[in-house]
């Protein structure tokens, strides 16, 4: 696993977002960081993204906005959306 | 639909509550769309080179005697023969705590390489919203490995020379002097010395990078390392798809005869394809397709169709890993695809009847090498 690459939680509910950091480091992915959608992009500061789990539970425009503002910063960030939904958005 | 109006974007799901075994999943394919490229020839990646030559024999003493100075080394050969694996080799035995970082010097345009080697300061230029490190920083206190450096556009190499001789890197729109504590191993499968004559490749870099040569011959002129590939990579395609190949001795004979010109990469995907076509198989010198069949005519078109025709759909006796097989045979299809677009991404996304960015993502997936620019780049960031 690319050992410098940070996976980066955005919610606006701190205890969920803490939550879902736990168990992505439970499965042992070492750099995980929360961050709210306002100030994601000062929280991962120079790193390299692996990814960007963004809750569903946001308003749908913020998370359109965070998706555009991942896409413009690096549009190859797989972009993880947690949802509580059974149906699925997935590109396959 | 997010996929709809966001076109571009790799897109995934995560349901709640979260399933283990379904982030397990999640984090490997994020991994993945990270990893540097693989092939399936690089069957040896983990364990060093594999053959039983006296050419392996030499090389894997010289990785062993370099590892550790810190030297630069030079990696010649032709495609397929396994250049990054003995790049990753020396890695491994050096000791260095920081990662090995690859760059395909020949995938990537000229104007986007300055700012993958050495990074960018934010507003550098257009679309720069913000700072990035570039692949040098990436590899501070490990190894960059210089795919195909013979590509390396010339006024690169006058940039990557002053870098070797200061050890210094400069982010792209940036003032300050960055150190960097990078160990260079460098590959190519050009003659540079020609190269020079040509005035394609300069000459006081490749004597910075010539420090410590390490030839890897083709697999035609080390015929005796075939069976051990084979097995090789029967073992590591029974890891990936649970399914189990058989040479007989004939076939083995025949495989070890054929001159190999894609060389080990070749072999691994040959063997790959027999595995999601007749897995299980018992395969002997008969059921092999031209050109191993030297007695033969050569019929190309009809040795294409041979290996691609469709196996039936029976089930081994032993039974198999559906999804692993199924990935397999989306696997052989995409790359069927690609190689009958003549490597263009969205033209083989019209033939398999699926979107560009879906392709990519699949291509991503499957470590697939193509020739789309466009693509190497998006792959490369």
């Amino acid at each position: 696993m690319p050992g410098t690459l940070l996976i980066l939680i955005v919610d606006e509910e701190p205890e969920r977002a803490e939550k879902l950091k736990s168990v992505i480091e439970f499965m042992d992915v070492p750099q995980v960081r929360v961050a709210e959608p306002g100030n994601w992009r000062s929280r991962i500061g120079d790193r390299r993204l692996a990814a960007v789990f963004i809750s569903d539970a946001l308003e749908r425009g913020v998370v359109h906005s965070v998706i555009a503002e991942v896409g413009e910063h690096d549009p190859n960030v797989p972009i993880v959306v947690v949802e509580k939904r059974r149906d699925t958005n997935r590109d396959d | 639909m997010l996929s709809k109006a966001f076109p571009w974007a790799r897109l995934y799901t995560l349901r709640q509550p979260v399933q283990f075994d379904e982030l397990g999943e999640l984090l490997e394919e994020i991994w993945a769309a990270h990893s540097p490229r693989r092939q399936p020839g690089d069957a040896h990646v983990a364990d060093g080179l594999v053959g039983e030559s006296r050419h392996i024999a030499r090389i894997t003493t010289l990785i062993e005697r370099v590892a550790t100075s810190g030297a630069t080394v030079l990696i010649t050969g032709e495609s397929g023969t396994g250049k990054e694996v003995v790049a990753r080799r020396i890695h491994h035995l050096s000791g260095r705590k920081g990662q090995f970082v690859a760059i395909n010097c020949g995938a990537i345009p000229e104007q986007l390489l300055e700012s993958e080697l050495f990074g960018y300061e934010r507003g550098a230029f257009t679309g720069a919203v913000a700072r990035r490190i570039g692949r040098f920083e990436l590899a501070h206190g490990g190894t960059l490995f210089l795919d195909e450096i013979g590509d390396m556009p010339m006024p690169m190499q006058v940039k990557l020379l002053r870098v070797l001789q200061e050890h210094v890197i400069e982010r792209v729109g940036g003032t300050e002097s960055i150190e960097v504590d990078v160990r260079i191993v460098a590959a190519t499968h050009r003659d540079l010395p020609r190269r020079i004559e040509e005035g394609l490749f300069r000459e006081d870099l490749y004597y910075r990078l010539n420090v410590f040569p390490i030839e890897i011959p083709p697999l035609r002129e080390r015929p005796e390392d075939i069976p051990p590939l084979v097995h090789e990579m029967i073992g590591r395609m029974h890891a990936r798809y649970g399914v189990r190949l058989h040479f007989t001795n004939d076939a083995m004979a025949a495989l070890s005869a054929y001159s190999w010109p894609g060389n080990a990469r070749e072999l691994g995907n040959f063997i790959e394809r027999l595995a999601v076509i007749r897995p299980h198989a018992r395969i002997d010198a008969d059921a092999l397709p031209w050109p191993f069949r030297q007695d033969e005519p050569a019929d190309e078109a009809a040795a294409a169709e041979e290996i691609v025709a469709p196996p039936g759909h029976s089930l081994p006796a032993e039974g198999l890993d559906l999804k692993a097989h199924l990935a397999g045979v989306e696997r052989d299809l995409i790359s069927a695809a690609l190689e009958r677009a003549g490597g263009v991404v969205q033209r083989a996304a019209d033939e398999l009847g699926v979107r560009r960015t879906t392709l990519v993502e699949k291509i991503n997936r499957y470590g697939l090498r193509v020739r789309d620019a466009a693509l190497a780049e998006d792959r490369d960031e």
